[in-house]
Protein backbone atom coordinates (compact mmCIF):
# COMPACT_ATOMS: atom_id res chain seq x y z
CA UNK A 1 0.00 0.00 0.00
CA UNK A 2 2.74 1.97 1.35
CA UNK A 3 4.67 1.36 -2.41
CA UNK A 4 1.47 2.89 -4.43
CA UNK A 5 1.28 5.92 -2.88
CA UNK A 6 4.94 6.40 -3.14
CA UNK A 7 4.28 5.63 -6.50
CA UNK A 8 1.35 8.34 -7.06
CA UNK A 9 3.74 11.01 -5.34
CA UNK A 10 6.44 10.30 -7.81
CA UNK A 11 3.94 10.48 -10.40
CA UNK A 12 2.73 13.69 -9.31
CA UNK A 13 6.12 15.05 -8.76
CA UNK A 14 7.27 14.25 -12.16
CA UNK A 15 4.15 15.50 -13.96
CA UNK A 16 4.59 18.54 -11.85
CA UNK A 17 8.73 18.72 -13.27
CA UNK A 18 7.37 18.91 -16.76
CA UNK A 19 4.77 21.00 -16.38
CA UNK A 20 6.92 24.00 -14.81
CA UNK A 21 9.49 22.56 -17.55
CA UNK A 22 7.65 23.26 -20.22
CA UNK A 23 5.95 26.32 -18.86
CA UNK A 24 9.64 27.82 -18.67
CA UNK A 25 10.45 26.74 -22.10
CA UNK A 26 7.08 28.26 -23.16
CA UNK A 27 8.16 31.48 -21.78
CA UNK A 28 11.76 31.75 -22.64
CA UNK A 29 10.33 31.51 -26.59
CA UNK A 30 7.85 34.19 -26.17
CA UNK A 31 10.67 36.15 -24.52
CA UNK A 32 13.25 35.51 -27.46
CA UNK A 33 10.21 36.78 -29.50
CA UNK A 34 9.16 39.61 -28.24
CA UNK A 35 13.09 40.96 -28.18
CA UNK A 36 12.85 41.19 -31.42
CA UNK A 37 9.22 42.71 -32.16
CA UNK A 38 9.62 45.70 -28.95
CA UNK A 39 12.98 46.07 -28.99
CA UNK A 40 12.21 49.83 -28.98
CA UNK A 41 11.57 52.80 -26.52
CA UNK A 42 12.17 51.96 -22.87
CA UNK A 43 11.86 48.11 -22.70
CA UNK A 44 8.07 47.99 -22.00
CA UNK A 45 6.37 44.98 -23.43
CA UNK A 46 4.25 46.06 -26.58
CA UNK A 47 1.00 44.83 -27.18
CA UNK A 48 -0.48 44.43 -30.76
CA UNK A 49 -3.63 42.47 -31.39
CA UNK A 50 -2.98 39.69 -33.14
CA UNK A 51 -7.00 38.85 -34.33
CA UNK A 52 -6.79 38.26 -37.88
CA UNK A 53 -10.28 39.12 -39.07
CA UNK A 54 -8.96 36.97 -42.39
CA UNK A 55 -8.51 33.86 -39.86
CA UNK A 56 -11.84 32.23 -40.44
CA UNK A 57 -11.60 33.01 -44.76
CA UNK A 58 -7.93 31.13 -44.66
CA UNK A 59 -9.19 28.15 -42.46
CA UNK A 60 -10.65 27.01 -46.02
CA UNK A 61 -8.74 29.48 -48.56
CA UNK A 62 -5.62 28.21 -47.24
CA UNK A 63 -3.36 29.21 -50.21
CA UNK A 64 -5.64 32.53 -51.11
CA UNK A 65 -3.48 35.05 -48.76
CA UNK A 66 -0.41 33.90 -49.70
CA UNK A 67 -0.91 33.89 -53.45
CA UNK A 68 -2.60 37.55 -53.08
CA UNK A 69 1.00 38.96 -52.49
CA UNK A 70 2.12 38.67 -56.02
CA UNK A 71 -0.69 41.57 -57.14
CA UNK A 72 -2.00 43.24 -53.80
CA UNK A 73 0.85 42.54 -50.94
CA UNK A 74 3.96 44.86 -50.48
CA UNK A 75 2.72 47.87 -52.76
CA UNK A 76 -1.25 48.28 -51.43
CA UNK A 77 0.64 48.63 -47.88
CA UNK A 78 3.21 51.05 -49.10
CA UNK A 79 -0.25 53.06 -50.68
CA UNK A 80 -2.85 52.17 -48.19
CA UNK A 81 -0.33 51.74 -44.94
CA UNK A 82 -2.49 48.98 -43.99
CA UNK A 83 -2.90 45.31 -45.38
CA UNK A 84 -5.94 44.25 -47.80
CA UNK A 85 -8.51 42.07 -45.61
CA UNK A 86 -10.32 39.11 -47.58
CA UNK A 87 -14.24 41.20 -47.37
CA UNK A 88 -12.64 44.51 -49.23
CA UNK A 89 -13.22 42.64 -52.57
CA UNK A 90 -14.85 39.62 -51.74
CA UNK A 91 -17.44 40.99 -49.57
CA UNK A 92 -21.85 39.81 -49.02
CA UNK A 93 -20.18 36.83 -47.37
CA UNK A 94 -23.22 35.65 -45.30
CA UNK A 95 -23.46 32.60 -42.75
CA UNK A 96 -24.12 30.33 -44.97
CA UNK A 97 -21.53 31.28 -47.65
CA UNK A 98 -20.62 27.65 -48.04
CA UNK A 99 -24.12 26.59 -49.21
CA UNK A 100 -24.89 29.79 -51.72
CA UNK A 101 -21.53 30.86 -52.74
CA UNK A 102 -23.06 32.95 -55.28
CA UNK A 103 -23.39 35.77 -53.00
CA UNK A 104 -20.03 36.48 -52.51
CA UNK A 105 -18.33 38.70 -54.89
CA UNK A 106 -16.22 36.86 -56.84
CA UNK A 107 -13.43 38.05 -59.84
CA UNK A 108 -13.49 35.84 -63.05
CA UNK A 109 -13.13 36.29 -66.83
CA UNK A 110 -15.90 37.04 -68.20
CA UNK A 111 -16.82 39.60 -71.13
CA UNK A 112 -19.84 40.98 -72.83
CA UNK A 113 -19.65 39.74 -76.04
CA UNK A 114 -20.12 36.23 -77.00
CA UNK A 115 -17.17 33.74 -78.21
CA UNK A 116 -16.96 30.17 -78.40
CA UNK A 117 -16.75 29.61 -74.52
CA UNK A 118 -15.94 32.52 -72.47
CA UNK A 119 -18.31 33.20 -69.76
CA UNK A 120 -21.34 35.59 -71.13
CA UNK A 121 -21.93 38.86 -68.53
CA UNK A 122 -24.26 42.07 -69.40
CA UNK A 123 -22.64 45.52 -69.22
CA UNK A 124 -24.08 45.80 -65.40
CA UNK A 125 -22.28 42.62 -64.31
CA UNK A 126 -19.17 43.42 -65.85
CA UNK A 127 -19.15 47.34 -63.74
CA UNK A 128 -20.10 45.76 -60.56
CA UNK A 129 -17.64 42.83 -60.74
CA UNK A 130 -14.57 45.91 -62.09
CA UNK A 131 -16.17 48.49 -59.40
CA UNK A 132 -14.38 46.64 -56.49
CA UNK A 133 -10.70 46.95 -58.96
CA UNK A 134 -11.59 50.74 -59.78
CA UNK A 135 -12.00 52.15 -56.60
CA UNK A 136 -8.06 52.43 -56.27
CA UNK A 137 -7.22 51.48 -60.35
CA UNK A 138 -9.19 54.22 -61.09
CA UNK A 139 -10.24 55.07 -64.61
CA UNK A 140 -7.49 58.03 -64.84
CA UNK A 141 -5.01 55.64 -64.01
CA UNK A 142 -5.84 52.48 -66.00
CA UNK A 143 -5.87 54.83 -69.12
CA UNK A 144 -2.44 56.38 -68.22
CA UNK A 145 -1.44 52.87 -68.23
CA UNK A 146 -2.86 51.83 -71.86
CA UNK A 147 -5.48 52.82 -74.06
CA UNK A 148 -7.00 48.93 -73.61
CA UNK A 149 -8.15 49.38 -70.26
CA UNK A 150 -10.77 52.04 -71.70
CA UNK A 151 -12.32 49.95 -74.70
CA UNK A 152 -12.59 47.05 -71.97
CA UNK A 153 -14.36 48.78 -69.36
CA UNK A 154 -18.01 47.62 -69.88
CA UNK A 155 -16.72 44.31 -71.95
CA UNK A 156 -14.54 42.53 -70.29
CA UNK A 157 -13.71 41.95 -66.20
CA UNK A 158 -10.19 42.69 -65.05
CA UNK A 159 -9.38 38.81 -64.33
CA UNK A 160 -9.87 38.28 -68.21
CA UNK A 161 -6.56 39.77 -68.70
CA UNK A 162 -5.48 39.77 -65.51
CA UNK A 163 -4.08 37.18 -62.58
CA UNK A 164 -5.33 38.94 -59.67
CA UNK A 165 -4.22 36.66 -56.53
CA UNK A 166 -1.04 36.13 -58.49
CA UNK A 167 1.75 33.67 -56.81
CA UNK A 168 4.96 36.03 -56.63
CA UNK A 169 5.91 36.98 -59.86
CA UNK A 170 3.78 39.20 -62.13
CA UNK A 171 1.11 36.79 -64.28
CA UNK A 172 -1.47 37.30 -66.62
CA UNK A 173 -1.14 39.95 -68.92
CA UNK A 174 1.56 41.89 -66.90
CA UNK A 175 3.62 39.27 -67.21
CA UNK A 176 3.79 38.78 -70.99
CA UNK A 177 5.75 40.46 -73.29
CA UNK A 178 4.55 43.25 -75.97
CA UNK A 179 4.18 40.49 -78.59
CA UNK A 180 2.52 38.11 -76.76
CA UNK A 181 -0.17 40.67 -75.56
CA UNK A 182 -0.96 41.32 -78.80
CA UNK A 183 -1.36 37.15 -79.35
CA UNK A 184 -3.94 37.78 -76.59
CA UNK A 185 -5.92 40.33 -78.56
CA UNK A 186 -5.67 38.30 -81.45
CA UNK A 187 -6.96 35.34 -79.50
CA UNK A 188 -10.28 36.55 -78.24
CA UNK A 189 -11.59 38.81 -81.12
CA UNK A 190 -10.91 35.88 -83.78
CA UNK A 191 -12.93 33.93 -80.90
CA UNK A 192 -15.64 36.01 -81.66
CA UNK A 193 -15.50 36.24 -85.23
CA UNK A 194 -15.45 32.21 -85.72
CA UNK A 195 -18.74 31.79 -83.11
CA UNK A 196 -19.97 34.74 -85.68
CA UNK A 197 -19.45 32.22 -88.40
CA UNK A 198 -20.40 29.41 -86.74
CA UNK A 199 -17.60 27.54 -86.75
CA UNK A 200 -17.22 27.29 -82.26
CA UNK A 201 -17.29 24.15 -80.85
CA UNK B 1 -2.06 84.92 -144.02
CA UNK B 2 -2.21 81.55 -143.43
CA UNK B 3 0.32 81.56 -140.81
CA UNK B 4 -1.65 84.43 -138.51
CA UNK B 5 -2.38 84.13 -134.92
CA UNK B 6 -5.91 83.59 -135.35
CA UNK B 7 -5.51 81.12 -137.30
CA UNK B 8 -3.15 78.75 -135.25
CA UNK B 9 -5.20 79.45 -131.85
CA UNK B 10 -8.38 77.74 -133.91
CA UNK B 11 -6.45 75.06 -135.25
CA UNK B 12 -4.95 74.26 -131.52
CA UNK B 13 -8.67 74.83 -130.31
CA UNK B 14 -9.53 72.24 -132.89
CA UNK B 15 -6.91 69.93 -132.14
CA UNK B 16 -7.93 70.22 -128.73
CA UNK B 17 -11.73 69.52 -129.27
CA UNK B 18 -11.86 66.84 -131.75
CA UNK B 19 -8.87 64.71 -129.43
CA UNK B 20 -10.84 65.26 -126.23
CA UNK B 21 -14.27 63.98 -127.89
CA UNK B 22 -12.12 60.87 -129.36
CA UNK B 23 -11.24 59.91 -125.68
CA UNK B 24 -15.16 59.84 -124.82
CA UNK B 25 -16.39 58.61 -128.14
CA UNK B 26 -14.06 55.62 -128.40
CA UNK B 27 -13.38 55.02 -124.66
CA UNK B 28 -9.73 55.26 -124.57
CA UNK B 29 -8.22 54.98 -121.06
CA UNK B 30 -6.50 58.18 -119.23
CA UNK B 31 -2.93 58.02 -118.39
CA UNK B 32 -4.56 57.00 -115.13
CA UNK B 33 -6.59 53.98 -116.76
CA UNK B 34 -3.71 52.60 -118.04
CA UNK B 35 -2.63 50.04 -115.85
CA UNK B 36 -6.16 48.82 -116.20
CA UNK B 37 -4.17 46.78 -119.39
CA UNK B 38 -2.51 44.75 -116.39
CA UNK B 39 -3.80 41.41 -115.36
CA UNK B 40 -4.36 42.72 -112.52
CA UNK B 41 -4.87 45.56 -110.37
CA UNK B 42 -4.55 44.41 -106.53
CA UNK B 43 -6.18 46.82 -103.52
CA UNK B 44 -7.35 46.82 -100.07
CA UNK B 45 -10.12 48.03 -98.03
CA UNK B 46 -9.46 48.54 -94.56
CA UNK B 47 -12.48 48.89 -92.33
CA UNK B 48 -12.47 51.01 -89.75
CA UNK B 49 -15.27 49.74 -88.23
CA UNK B 50 -13.62 46.30 -87.48
CA UNK B 51 -10.29 47.08 -86.41
CA UNK B 52 -9.39 47.10 -82.73
CA UNK B 53 -6.14 48.38 -83.05
CA UNK B 54 -4.44 45.53 -81.50
CA UNK B 55 -1.04 46.29 -84.48
CA UNK B 56 -0.77 42.43 -85.44
CA UNK B 57 -0.86 43.73 -88.61
CA UNK B 58 2.32 45.57 -87.81
CA UNK B 59 4.29 42.72 -85.96
CA UNK B 60 3.19 40.34 -88.97
CA UNK B 61 4.41 42.76 -91.58
CA UNK B 62 7.44 42.89 -89.85
CA UNK B 63 8.46 39.78 -89.05
CA UNK B 64 7.68 38.66 -93.22
CA UNK B 65 8.94 41.64 -94.89
CA UNK B 66 12.14 42.15 -92.52
CA UNK B 67 11.77 45.57 -91.75
CA UNK B 68 13.60 46.46 -88.48
CA UNK B 69 12.79 48.51 -85.61
CA UNK B 70 12.14 52.22 -85.88
CA UNK B 71 10.65 51.93 -89.31
CA UNK B 72 7.83 50.51 -90.42
CA UNK B 73 5.62 50.12 -93.63
CA UNK B 74 2.77 49.79 -91.81
CA UNK B 75 0.86 51.99 -88.81
CA UNK B 76 -2.11 52.14 -86.99
CA UNK B 77 -2.85 55.15 -86.06
CA UNK B 78 -5.30 55.85 -83.14
CA UNK B 79 -7.29 58.62 -82.20
CA UNK B 80 -7.48 60.72 -79.14
CA UNK B 81 -10.01 59.54 -76.32
CA UNK B 82 -13.45 60.18 -77.43
CA UNK B 83 -16.01 60.32 -74.31
CA UNK B 84 -15.73 59.72 -70.49
CA UNK B 85 -15.61 56.39 -68.56
CA UNK B 86 -16.34 53.41 -69.12
CA UNK B 87 -17.94 54.63 -72.43
CA UNK B 88 -14.18 55.60 -73.83
CA UNK B 89 -13.85 54.96 -77.76
CA UNK B 90 -11.04 55.70 -79.71
CA UNK B 91 -10.76 55.47 -84.02
CA UNK B 92 -7.97 53.74 -85.49
CA UNK B 93 -6.95 54.07 -89.44
CA UNK B 94 -3.97 52.46 -91.72
CA UNK B 95 -1.28 54.17 -92.73
CA UNK B 96 0.30 52.69 -95.41
CA UNK B 97 1.46 52.87 -98.93
CA UNK B 98 -1.85 53.39 -100.82
CA UNK B 99 -0.44 52.03 -104.26
CA UNK B 100 -1.77 54.83 -106.42
CA UNK B 101 -2.25 54.34 -110.12
CA UNK B 102 -1.36 57.72 -110.65
CA UNK B 103 1.90 57.80 -108.09
CA UNK B 104 3.81 61.02 -107.71
CA UNK B 105 6.81 58.58 -106.31
CA UNK B 106 7.31 57.04 -108.95
CA UNK B 107 6.91 60.25 -111.11
CA UNK B 108 9.54 62.12 -109.51
CA UNK B 109 12.14 59.23 -109.32
CA UNK B 110 15.15 60.17 -111.05
CA UNK B 111 16.19 56.65 -111.48
CA UNK B 112 13.03 54.58 -112.44
CA UNK B 113 14.10 52.88 -109.09
CA UNK B 114 10.17 53.29 -107.79
CA UNK B 115 7.84 52.03 -110.56
CA UNK B 116 4.66 50.63 -110.96
CA UNK B 117 4.77 46.89 -111.63
CA UNK B 118 1.97 47.02 -114.76
CA UNK B 119 0.88 43.24 -114.02
CA UNK B 120 -0.22 44.13 -110.55
CA UNK B 121 -0.82 47.99 -110.44
CA UNK B 122 1.71 47.48 -106.92
CA UNK B 123 4.02 50.31 -106.84
CA UNK B 124 7.43 48.66 -105.90
CA UNK B 125 11.42 49.97 -105.52
CA UNK B 126 13.81 48.50 -107.33
CA UNK B 127 16.37 48.69 -104.83
CA UNK B 128 19.96 48.37 -107.02
CA UNK B 129 18.81 51.56 -108.85
CA UNK B 130 17.94 53.61 -105.59
CA UNK B 131 20.05 56.09 -105.26
CA UNK B 132 18.58 57.02 -101.89
CA UNK B 133 17.77 61.20 -102.80
CA UNK B 134 14.78 60.82 -101.16
CA UNK B 135 12.54 62.81 -103.63
CA UNK B 136 9.91 60.01 -103.26
CA UNK B 137 10.26 60.55 -99.81
CA UNK B 138 9.24 64.38 -100.40
CA UNK B 139 6.78 63.48 -103.30
CA UNK B 140 4.29 61.01 -101.64
CA UNK B 141 1.35 62.70 -100.09
CA UNK B 142 1.01 60.01 -97.33
CA UNK B 143 4.36 60.13 -95.98
CA UNK B 144 4.75 56.30 -95.93
CA UNK B 145 8.08 55.83 -97.32
CA UNK B 146 11.33 55.36 -95.45
CA UNK B 147 14.33 54.92 -95.89
CA UNK B 148 15.66 50.76 -95.00
CA UNK B 149 18.17 51.25 -92.52
CA UNK B 150 19.98 48.12 -94.04
CA UNK B 151 19.17 48.43 -97.48
CA UNK B 152 19.98 52.24 -97.69
CA UNK B 153 17.15 52.39 -100.48
CA UNK B 154 13.55 53.77 -100.28
CA UNK B 155 11.18 51.17 -99.01
CA UNK B 156 7.93 50.63 -98.08
CA UNK B 157 4.82 48.45 -98.58
CA UNK B 158 4.28 46.52 -101.69
CA UNK B 159 1.71 43.94 -100.67
CA UNK B 160 4.16 41.62 -99.36
CA UNK B 161 5.08 40.93 -103.49
CA UNK B 162 8.36 39.10 -102.87
CA UNK B 163 7.29 37.70 -99.93
CA UNK B 164 3.75 36.54 -98.93
CA UNK B 165 2.04 37.00 -102.71
CA UNK B 166 5.26 35.12 -104.23
CA UNK B 167 4.71 32.21 -101.97
CA UNK B 168 1.13 32.18 -103.15
CA UNK B 169 -0.51 33.74 -99.45
CA UNK B 170 -2.16 36.87 -98.93
CA UNK B 171 -0.41 39.72 -97.38
CA UNK B 172 1.07 39.25 -93.40
CA UNK B 173 -1.08 42.27 -92.34
CA UNK B 174 -4.46 40.83 -93.70
CA UNK B 175 -3.76 36.87 -92.50
CA UNK B 176 -2.63 38.13 -89.12
CA UNK B 177 -5.64 40.69 -88.76
CA UNK B 178 -8.02 38.78 -85.86
CA UNK B 179 -11.49 41.31 -86.75
CA UNK B 180 -11.02 40.75 -90.65
CA UNK B 181 -10.76 44.33 -91.00
CA UNK B 182 -8.73 43.84 -94.57
CA UNK B 183 -9.70 42.74 -97.76
CA UNK B 184 -7.23 42.47 -100.35
CA UNK B 185 -7.77 41.63 -104.05
CA UNK B 186 -7.77 42.44 -107.63
CA UNK B 187 -9.80 45.31 -108.37
CA UNK B 188 -10.16 44.31 -111.94
CA UNK B 189 -12.16 41.52 -111.53
CA UNK B 190 -15.77 42.34 -110.77
CA UNK B 191 -16.66 39.21 -108.84
CA UNK B 192 -13.21 39.37 -106.45
CA UNK B 193 -13.92 40.04 -102.82
CA UNK B 194 -12.56 43.36 -102.46
CA UNK B 195 -15.10 44.77 -105.05
CA UNK B 196 -17.54 43.34 -103.32
CA UNK B 197 -16.67 45.11 -100.02
CA UNK B 198 -16.07 48.26 -101.99
CA UNK B 199 -19.51 47.55 -103.31
CA UNK B 200 -21.35 47.31 -99.82
CA UNK B 201 -20.00 50.07 -97.76
CA UNK B 202 -19.53 53.42 -98.03
CA UNK B 203 -15.93 53.41 -98.33
CA UNK B 204 -12.94 56.69 -99.26
CA UNK B 205 -9.61 57.40 -99.98
CA UNK B 206 -7.25 59.29 -98.59
CA UNK B 207 -6.18 62.97 -100.67
CA UNK B 208 -8.47 61.59 -103.74
CA UNK B 209 -8.24 65.21 -104.76
CA UNK B 210 -4.83 65.08 -105.72
CA UNK B 211 -5.38 63.14 -108.17
CA UNK B 212 -3.41 60.18 -107.36
CA UNK B 213 -5.69 57.30 -107.54
CA UNK B 214 -5.26 55.05 -105.21
CA UNK B 215 -6.27 51.76 -104.43
CA UNK B 216 -6.17 52.05 -100.34
CA UNK B 217 -10.00 51.92 -99.92
CA UNK B 218 -10.84 52.57 -96.55
CA UNK B 219 -14.67 51.78 -94.85
CA UNK B 220 -14.92 54.88 -92.01
CA UNK B 221 -15.55 54.67 -88.96
CA UNK B 222 -19.28 56.07 -87.98
CA UNK B 223 -17.55 57.75 -85.14
CA UNK B 224 -15.26 60.63 -84.80
CA UNK B 225 -13.76 62.31 -87.88
CA UNK B 226 -12.62 61.18 -90.77
CA UNK B 227 -8.70 61.28 -91.00
CA UNK B 228 -8.05 62.26 -94.72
Amino acid sequence: MGNVKLAIRTTISFLLFICIYGFNFSVTAESSGSQNIGANTDGRHEVTFIRDSDNACTQCHKDSKETRQGTHGEKVVAELGRDLKCVECHNSIGPDHRENPSQVTKFSAAQSQIGTHKTLLDFDAILKATGNCTECHTSERLQEKTWVHDVHAKKATCSSCHVIHADGEKEGMQALERKAQIAQCVDCHKDFNLNKEGKGD
Amino acid sequence: MACSRRNLLLGAGAVIFTTGVSKVAFGQKSLVATQDDGDKRYGMVFDETACIGCTACTDACRETNNVPEGVSRLKIERSAPMGEYPDVDYTFTRVSCQHCDNAPCVTVCPTGASYVDLKTGIVDVHGDKCVGCGYCLAACPYKVRFFHPETKSADKCNFCRDTNLKAGKLPACVESCPTKALTFGDLNDPTSEINKVIASNAVYRSKVELGTEPKLYKVADTKGEIKR
